[in-house]
């Protein structure tokens, strides 16, 4: 009891001048009136025992409400009692928050004063609450409202249930939430942009779709080739709204509506008959130059020469998560999400739209079993688009030829993407004339996924450089999958890629974050050791390795293992000695020794995510298990792998 | 180990819990794609805890989650079930709360968490 006057009476000199000081005063004299009751009580008989428990009870509640009152110096409370009801004792800013006295309200209909419904609906959820103990009403309190706007300003609403009543703290969170908002529109900003170069590939052939269309658009420009025009803008502008494409999808809409005065009046609308095709074209370049500021002029050149630099994207999407506060990394899990469903959609206009500029026929049938999957995918499967290319360039056969075959004029390509022994299965098959070669189908997956394999002799405007389906079996290899091929003369082709199933982005995060400092360690404290490639890998037998094991916001176990020479080379590096036989003595303590300062790196790496480890030291284990991510640090001297599993 | 009958509309969730639940060490007894085949699972199979998706398609009336979690705590009152929930569906989970499902978790959520969360279902070993 002395104690809490003591530190009350502090509290009240230090809170002198703030909003505090009216709550402090308040209390401190209620306590002292509570301590001279007590004294009085305690001086009389024993018969009053029961009026002091009572006055004990009370005094206890007091030192609830001050415990509360200095953890929550900031915020404002009130006392709700068994009917819900507000009491009178509530500190100045809740007053401020309601800005009038709201002694004698019930409390459900203060936070839902135009709701009836939910009101009653959170009367009986607060009187349950009451009326359960223990993990029900835990669970009930963790899964009530948190935030409402009051008179303008968003208020966070904390309980804390006593024996019969509540405990209400509110605490006015506008600023908090408005510095959240604006985070939250740059990292909307930048994922689009990642969402567009993570399916660069898909990208470029919607690029492609809307370059011949503008380069046809005279052609479209006449009354009876209308209803054509408008079906090909509408599809594109759907395709480009999906990519985030603001500027073109505007522009687009505006030419749909030019169409459809034209198809209305009988004749071209003004508007469209003064569009020429090279403006058309112009319409796309406002995006572009988005996406050129934010990834470098080079980004279409780099892609062109061999692949994306997914490297500079991961960046993007780390950035991305740099800017977010930390309660939104949960969400911003589930943003790493995509449908599958959503994404493979723009297939289906993309193979009929190839086929039309092969005058061939050709449907896409899509059935995904899998709704959703980690955003790691979206590369592979923005890959697909040379597949289908390939299908529909050789495989699909044209009308005449398919007639006289037997076969049904359009060709038809099937994508089926299902789960099977816990992997991704992603077939596609398609009816066309196969491959003519008479060869083992494993003979002819080497060919026709082998480094500038084309069935064609002339390489066509579509595809036939081959560069395609080999990238594409160097992604699957990346992944650890496997591809498998079922070759009919005449009866079609059917490509099977089967890629293991991983769903921990984490992992993959922390990953790329320890492999970033790896190579910031050997580059630059390690002398003039140049970095040529990095890239994930499938481990499936164990090699001896050194591991170290976060802790914190993430828990994950980190292996850095080598082969000899590369450990040689990196110790000798790291000692300094002439003696290659003292070097080859430490090499094991050399190699702890780095994994120790490369984490020691990941740390604070990790802290500017807004992520928060502690890693243990070093200890020596196998690197393997199914769940291990691994990435290959290629240097010019040597290679170090690192792998990440959970723990 | 606890037999667990797993509910969700979507196969790679389950398929995901089920992951999971034999990393914690439990078995997965019955799957089931709607609220009605949870209820009927739920008798054949008498699971020591469910894992219930909240918001599934309806089939053969039985509308959700918590329908199906009303009727299984009819069928057995002692019956322990998880609701497994999205973001924004706080008051559905306050129903199925109220109704006698025992916790949730918070798609997507950790092994950590769910380890957590059966804990509390105070199962007899």
């Amino acid at each position: 009891m002395d104690k809490i006057s003591r530190l009350l009476s502090e509290l009240e000199t230090k809170s002198k001048g703030t909003a505090l000081y009216e709550d402090v005063s308040y209390l401190k004299k209620q306590c002292s009136k509570f301590q001279k009751r007590f004294e009085k009580i305690i001086s009389q008989s024993d018969a009053q025992q029961r009026d002091l428990l009572k006055l004990q009870e009370k005094l206890e509640r007091t030192n609830e409400k001050i415990k509360l009152l200095l953890d929550n110096a900031n915020e404002g409370f009130l006392h709700i009692d068994s009917e819900l009801t507000v009491q009178p004792e509530y500190s100045k800013t809740v007053r401020d928050i309601f800005l009038r006295d709201i002694t004698g309200e019930k409390f459900y209909t203060l936070l839902y004063p135009d709701d009836n419904e939910k009101a009653l609906f959170y009367k009986e959820t607060l009187q349950d609450i009451l009326s359960s103990d223990g993990l029900r009403s835990e669970v009930l309190i963790s899964l009530l409202q948190k935030e409402y706007v009051i008179n303008g300003r968003v208020i966070n609403v904390e309980y804390k249930k006593l024996t019969d009543s509540f405990m209400i703290i509110l605490s006015d969170i506008t600023e908090k939430k408005r510095l959240e908002e604006n985070a939250k529109k740059e990292s909307e900003k930048l994922k689009m942009i990642v969402e567009v170069i993570s399916s660069i590939e898909q990208f470029l052939e919607i690029k492609l779709s809307f370059e011949l269309f503008a380069r046809e658009f005279e052609e479209y420009k006449t009354p009876q080739k209308l209803q054509h025009m408008r079906a090909k803008a509408h599809t594109l502008k759907g395709l480009f709204a999906q990519k985030h494409f603001l500027n073109v999808t505007a522009k687009l809409h505006e030419l749909e509506t030019y169409i459809d005065k034209s198809i209305k009046e009988g004749s071209l609308a003004e508007e469209l008959l003064n569009l020429t095709p090279e403006e058309v074209r112009e319409w796309i370049e406002e995006d572009i130059q988005i996406l050129k500021n934010t990834l470098g002029e080079d980004i279409f050149k780099k892609y062109n020469q061999k692949c994306v630099d997914k490297q500079r994207l991961k960046k993007l999407f780390y950035k991305s998560l740099k800017v977010m506060p930390q309660e939104y990394l949960r969400d911003l899990k589930e943003l790493q999400y995509f449908s599958v469903e959503e994404f493979v959609k723009p297939y289906a206009v993309l193979v009929s739209d190839l086929a039309e500029r092969m005058d061939k026929q050709a449907e896409l049938k899509i059935e995904s079993e899998i709704k959703y999957l980690p955003d790691f995918y979206k590369s592979f499967l923005s890959s697909l688009v040379h597949v289908f290319r390939n299908s529909v360039d050789h495989g699909i056969e044209n009308e005449m030829e398919r007639i006289e075959k037997g076969k049904p004029p359009v060709g038809l390509v099937d994508l089926k993407i299902y789960l099977k022994n816990g992997d991704i299965v992603i077939e596609v098959k398609d009816d066309g004339r196969g491959v003519s070669y008479k060869r083992a189908d494993e003979e002819i997956k080497n060919m026709i996924f082998e480094e500038g394999f084309s069935t064609k002799d002339e390489i066509g405007t579509v595809s036939g450089r081959g560069v395609g389906l080999y990238a594409l079996k160097k992604e699957c290899e990346n992944f650890g999958g496997n591809i498998e091929v079922e070759n009919s003369k005449d009866r079609g082709l059917l490509l099977r890629f089967v890629l293991p199933f991983i769903e921990d982005n984490m992992s993959e995060m922390v990953l790329d974050l320890t492999g970033e400092c790896g190579i910031r360690y050997f580059t630059s404290y390690c002398g003039y050791i140049t970095q040529k490639d990095s890239f994930y890998k499938h481990i499936k037998n164990g090699d001896e390795a050194v591991y170290i094991d976060v802790d914190g916001d993430i828990k994950r176990r980190i292996f850095f293992c080598c082969d000899e020479p590369s450990a040689f080379y990196i110790a000798k590096k790291f000692i300094h000695s002439d003696s290659d036989e003292f070097i080859s003595e430490h090499i094991g303590d050399v190699m702890k020794e780095t994994a120790n300062i490369i984490a020691g790196h990941l740390i604070k790496e990790a802290e500017s995510y807004g992520i928060n480890i502690n890693i243990s030291p070093p200890g020596k284990g196998k690197l393997s298990g199914e769940d291990v991510f691994v990435k290959e640090l290629v240097f010019d001297e040597f290679k170090i792998n690192i792998g990440v599993k959970g723990i | 180990m606890a037999k667990v009958l797993v509910v969700d509309d979507i196969k790679i969730m389950r398929y995901n819990i089920g992951k999971m639940l034999k990393e914690l060490g439990h078995r997965v007894v019955a799957e089931a794609d709607c609220a009605y085949n949870a209820i009927e699972l739920y008798k054949k199979y008498k699971p020591d805890f469910v894992t219930m998706d909240i918001t599934m398609p309806m089939k053969h009336r039985v509308r959700d989650g918590i329908e199906a979690v009303e009727e299984i705590l009819k069928y057995d009152p002692e019956a322990k079930i998880i609701m497994v929930t999205s973001h924004g569906e706080e008051e559905m989970v306050i129903k199925a709360v109220r109704a006698g499902a025992q916790n949730y978790v918070l798609k997507p959520f950790t092994l950590e968490k769910l380890k957590e969360v059966i804990d509390k279902l105070g199962l007899e070993e």
